[in-house]
Order: structure tokens, then C-alpha cells, then sequence
């Protein structure tokens, strides 16, 4: 779980230098790019791509590790379901089970499933390379030179501060009342919930007192006294962000020419 | 002015008849799931079947009508106009540090909760809930909008982390504010110290978490392969009413219904003595 470790990685690379906004449009493109195509071999590009700037931003290999274990459920899902949908294409798998189910796969079918994966893989590691190479305070800065509400961005940079902080605290609970020989998977489907309501209750009671002591630190750094905000290190967007953001966005645009001229799209229904 | 006797048996006794069904069904969808759902068939489930019968053109026709209310609900909110009963008022959230902190922090803590309490396995199998769910009432009605729009914002982090971000997720952003945001406007009385207010809050869970899941699901299916020119979604539709949309219902429905009401009636105390109630925290300006 990548809670446990933190969220931003505090390293020297080159995609900790680049400004919040260019890095921005490389997780913007994750979510099109995929949309615009259905074939695997352009989608697997941009997985390749994302790799490429793992290394480049130095994320660790246990990070990345831990997104593919996290996304497996889905990958799985992905891969299992496509085929069930897509019927076009020459049978290339055929698995019967024990107990009477049957597994069949066409080329067509499975091409699309790997497509998916590709597609439901990209932006979480985007997203989540994205905020290990940003830091919480640049990501305010992105927000409010995009002209959104500072307020919003100081929000989500407490909550992305916080959620390591929240998830350790609820670990400690629950392995606090375990000692106290609470089963948390124990009992009726009900039962089981309602073991859940001496882990929140405390888990709230914690957030209460963190929200005073925030916002009295808040208060005592002036929050909210000028409209105008002004930045100990102000964010800039230099030669090499506009390199990569037009890398990202050429990128979207060899995706549209590539379903215009439908190189990019497999022969089957789903289009 | 205390209520009368009989007024309080009333409520009581549509509160124990609200929190009964909401369960039974819970239990029954849940169970039914496990014991009739295969994956790749949908109508194998009773409910699905139920809901299949409809038509997609129905849920269509429902889920857009709760996407653009729901929607505009959010808007409304942000311009600074909310409901009082059926009309609209026009209020003031400073915005202050208190209330981004609620903000972050409810985030975080939905966040946090989502990862650590992760997945409950109903059956040994392949099905699970979500017990953290059970937090969006809460921070709906303790503390009002700043908690809803942080329900949001730790739904779309959680999501990153869990690997289910993409387009989707902007459904899921607005469904989980209308999930903290219905029980935020239904519920009359935050303390719960009266049968009115359970039932309230009974009947908002219920609400809210057929409402959140149609939103997801409109938001879902007009993205879908095969319905959408760009498919952003990688869900074929017959899985989004299917299989998706009674699912997220169950969800929310089982967790909150068992969770959130005894949650607020222990927090509230707190939360009022920290002058976080959002009660005391908002001006209403107008009443148009």
C-alpha cells in the first residue's frame, strides 16, 4: 500500500524540477489517449512512455510494484471480461473448467482486454508518479496560477499531507483494539460491520483534534488575510516544460490521426 | 417546545420500519449477490435481473435526471445558495481556516479509512465492502458542505491510490458529495436526539446511496464502448446497470445504514464543543 510510505518522494530528478502544470498534461493525456485508440500495441506506447518517466523521475521499483498490485483486481476483471464481450476475431483460447464454465478467447477479444489493462494502468501511475515527484506546496501553487480557488489546492495539499498520517492512525486502531481481542472478521455479515464502530470512532475523534490544530497553524501563517498570494519559491514554466508538455500533447494528437485514419482501432463492434 | 408522546412513538416506529427494510435488503442483495452472481452475466443476479428489465433506456432517461439535479445541487452550493425545506436561500460559508481544514482532513480520513480498513469479505469469494462508506453521512451531516465537498476530494485521492482512477472518477466525485450531501440537507436535527431525526437519517442514507450510484452509473455508461464515440470507460454497459449500479447501492446502503447513525449520535458532542457543527458555522442571508 503506497499510503504506508508517504506520498511525495523528495529526490533530484528531472521530472521533480519540471513545474506541476507541464506534469499536468502528462496525466491529463493517460485518461485520452487511451480513449481515442483500441489498439494495444499504440496503447502499450504510452504504458512504455509512463515507465520511461518512472525511471526518469526516479520512483522506486516497489512503488511501482505496489500500483500493478493495486490495479490487479481490475487488470484481472479486465482481462477475463473483454473476451466474454468480443466475439469478432479467430478463437485462440478455450478453457473448460471442472465445474462447467468456459473460458474462450478470440485474438480480437483478447487484444482489446490488454488494451484496458493498458487503459485502466495508465493514469493511476500517472497519477500517482505525479505526486511522488511534486511537492504538496507546488501543487497549491499549480492551482492557483490555473486561476482555481488557492483554497481548493490547500485543501487537497493538507488532504495528500494528511491521508499517510489518517491511514497510519487507523492502522494503530485497529491493531489496538485487536489487542484487546477485538475480531474485526469475525461473526455475522452485520457482526462484521458493526466491529468497524470502535475503529471510527476514535479515527474520528483524532481528525477533530488534527482539524483544530491545522487550522490553528493555518491562522497563525495568516491564511486567508490577502486575496493576493505570494510563494517563498515561486513555480515557472521554462523552456523544458513547454518540451514536455508538447511532447504529451503530440502525443493526443498522433492518437486522433490515428483513429482518424483508424490505424489505431481494432475491427469489432466496441470501436 | 419537547415533542408529544405520541408524535415520538410515530417517528420510532417508522424509524425501526425504515432501518428494518433498508437492512433486509442490504443483507438480501449482498447474499444474492454472492450466491446468484457470475461474472460476465449479470442477469444471473435477481437484482440485476430486476433492474436490467427496466431497460438500459429507462436508467438512461432516471440516471440523467439525477446527473443534472445532482449536478446542479453541487453548482448551487458553490454560488452560495442552498435549500432551507423546499426553498431556496441564499447563505455565507466563510471559508475560513477551519473550514478548509474540515475539508482536508475529512478527505484524508476518507482516504486514509478506505485504504486501511480496505475491503470486508461478505463470502470467501469474490465480493467485499467497503466499510468506510459508512463515513460520508457523517461528515455530511456533522459538518455540512466543507464535509461534503471533502468527501468528494478523499474519494478521488482514495481512488488514485486504489487504482480506479480515470474518467470515472469525475462521476465519482459528484456522486460521493451527493452521498455526504443528502444526508447534510435531509437530516433536521445533526444531534440525532430525537425518532424524527433517525428516521431522517435512515431515509437519507437510503436516498443518497440510490442517487450516488445512479450518478456514477449515467456518468459511466454514457462513456461506455459502444455508447459513447470516445469511450473513456473501459465497462461494457450491460455491467454498469448490471453489475455496477445495484452493487454501489448495497455497498453504501449496508455500511451506512448499520454505521453512520450510532457514529453521529456518539460524535455530535464532540463536534458541537469544537464549534465544528456546520449549524453554527454558516449564515443564512436570504430566503428567496
Amino acid at each position: 500500500m503506497p499510503l504506508e510510505l508517504g506520498l511525495y518522494i523528495d529526490r533530484d530528478s528531472f521530472l521533480h524540477k519540471l513545474d506541476p502544470r507541464s506534469k499536468l498534461v502528462m496525466v491529463v493525456t493517460t485518461i485520452f489517449y487511451p480513449a481515442l485508440i483500441n489498439n494495444p500495441l499504440y496503447s502499450g506506447v504510452l504504458f512504455a512512455l509512463l515507465i520511461l518517466m518512472c525511471i526518469l523521475g526516479r520512483l522506486t521499483l516497489l512503488r511501482f510494484l505496489i500500483i500493478m498490485y493495486a490495479t490487479a483486481v481490475f487488470t484481472i476483471a479486465s482481462l477475463i471480461l473483454w473476451p466474454m464481450y468480443i466475439v469478432e476475431g479467430k478463437p485462440i483460447i478455450r478453457i473448460v473448467f471442472p465445474w462447467g464454465w468456459v473460458y474462450q478467447a478470440t485474438d480480437l477479444g483478447l487484444m482489446y482486454a490488454i488494451h484496458n489493462v493498458f487503459r485502466i494502468v495508465a493514469p493511476v501511475i500517472a497519477m500517482i508518479l505525479y505526486v511522488s515527484v511534486t511537492k504538496p506546496y507546488h501543487i497549491v501553487q499549480a492551482i492557483d496560477k490555473m486561476h482555481l480557488p488557492y483554497k481548493l489546492g490547500m485543501a487537497i495539499a493538507i488532504a495528500l499531507r494528511f491521508i499517510p498520517v489518517m491511514f497510519n492512525e487507523a492502522i494503530q486502531i485497529i491493531d489496538a483494539q485487536s489487542a484487546r481481542g477485538q475480531e474485526l472478521k469475525r461473526g455475522s455479515l452485520i457482526k462484521k460491520i458493526k466491529n468497524f464502530l470502535p475503529i471510527f470512532i476514535p479515527l474520528l475523534v483524532r481528525m477533530i483534534r488534527i482539524t483544530i490544530v491545522t487550522s490553528m497553524s493555518l491562522e497563525a501563517r495568516a491564511f486567508g488575510s490577502s486575496r493576493k498570494r505570494t510563494y517563498r519559491e515561486e513555480i515557472k514554466f521554462t523552456k523544458r516544460d513547454y518540451l514536455f508538455s508538447t511532447l504529451w500533447i503530440g502525443l493526443l494528437i498522433v492518437a486522433v490521426v490515428l483513429r482518424i485514419t483508424g490505424l489505431g482501432l481494432l475491427p469489432i463492434e466496441y470501436a | 417546545m419537547s415533542t408529544p408522546p405520541k408524535e415520538k412513538g410515530k417517528w420510532l416506529v417508522i424509524t425501526v420500519i425504515v432501518a428494518v427494510l433498508a437492512l433486509i435488503f442490504g443483507i438480501w442483495g449482498a447474499y444474492t449477490y454472492v450466491t446468484e452472481f457470475k461474472w460476465g452475466e449479470p442477469e444471473t443476479w435477481t437484482l440485476s435481473r430486476s433492474i436490467l428489465m427496466l431497460g438500459s433506456g429507462f436508467w438512461f432517461v432516471v440516471g440523467a435526471i439525477l446527473w443534472i439535479v445532482g449536478t446542479a445541487f453541487l453548482i448551487m452550493e458553490l454560488a452560495g445558495y442552498t435549500f432551507m425545506g423546499f426553498k431556496i436561500t441564499k447563505f455565507k460559508i466563510r471559508w475560513d481556516s477551519i473550514d478548509i481544514a474540515i475539508m482536508a482532513l475529512t478527505a484524508a480520513v476518507y482516504g486514509g479509512a478506505l485504504a486501511a480498513t480496505g475491503g470486508l469479505v461478505v463470502i470467501p469469494g469474490f465480493t467485499w465492502i467497503r466499510p468506510a462508506n459508512a463515513l460520508t453521512p457523517v461528515f455530511g451531516v456533522l459538518f455540512g458542505l466543507p464535509g461534503a465537498i471533502g468527501t468528494a476530494i478523499g474519494n478521488f485521492i482514495a481512488d488514485a491510490f486504489a487504482g480506479y482512477l480515470g474518467w470515472g472518477s469525475i462521476g465519482g466525485f459528484v456522486g460521493n458529495f451527493i452521498l455526504a450531501y443528502i444526508p447534510y440537507k435531509l437530516v433536521s436535527d445533526p444531534s440525532l436526539r430525537s425518532p424524527r431525526a433517525w428516521a431522517e437519517c435512515y431515509l437519507s442514507i437510503i436516498i443518497a446511496s440510490v442517487w450516488c450510484s445512479a450518478y456514477i452509473s449515467w456518468w459511466l455508461y454514457i462513456w461506455s464502448p459502444g455508447v459513447s464515440p470516445v469511450p473513456l470507460v473501459g465497462l461494457p454497459p450491460i455491467m454498469i446497470w448490471g453489475w455496477f449500479f445495484p452493487f454501489v447501492i448495497i455497498n453504501n446502503l449496508l455500511v451506512s445504514v448499520i454505521l453512520s447513525p450510532p457514529i453521529i449520535y456518539i460524535l455530535y458532542p464532540v463536534v458541537k464543543n469544537w464549534g465544528l457543527l456546520w449549524k453554527d458555522r454558516i449564515t443564512i442571508l436570504s430566503r428567496k
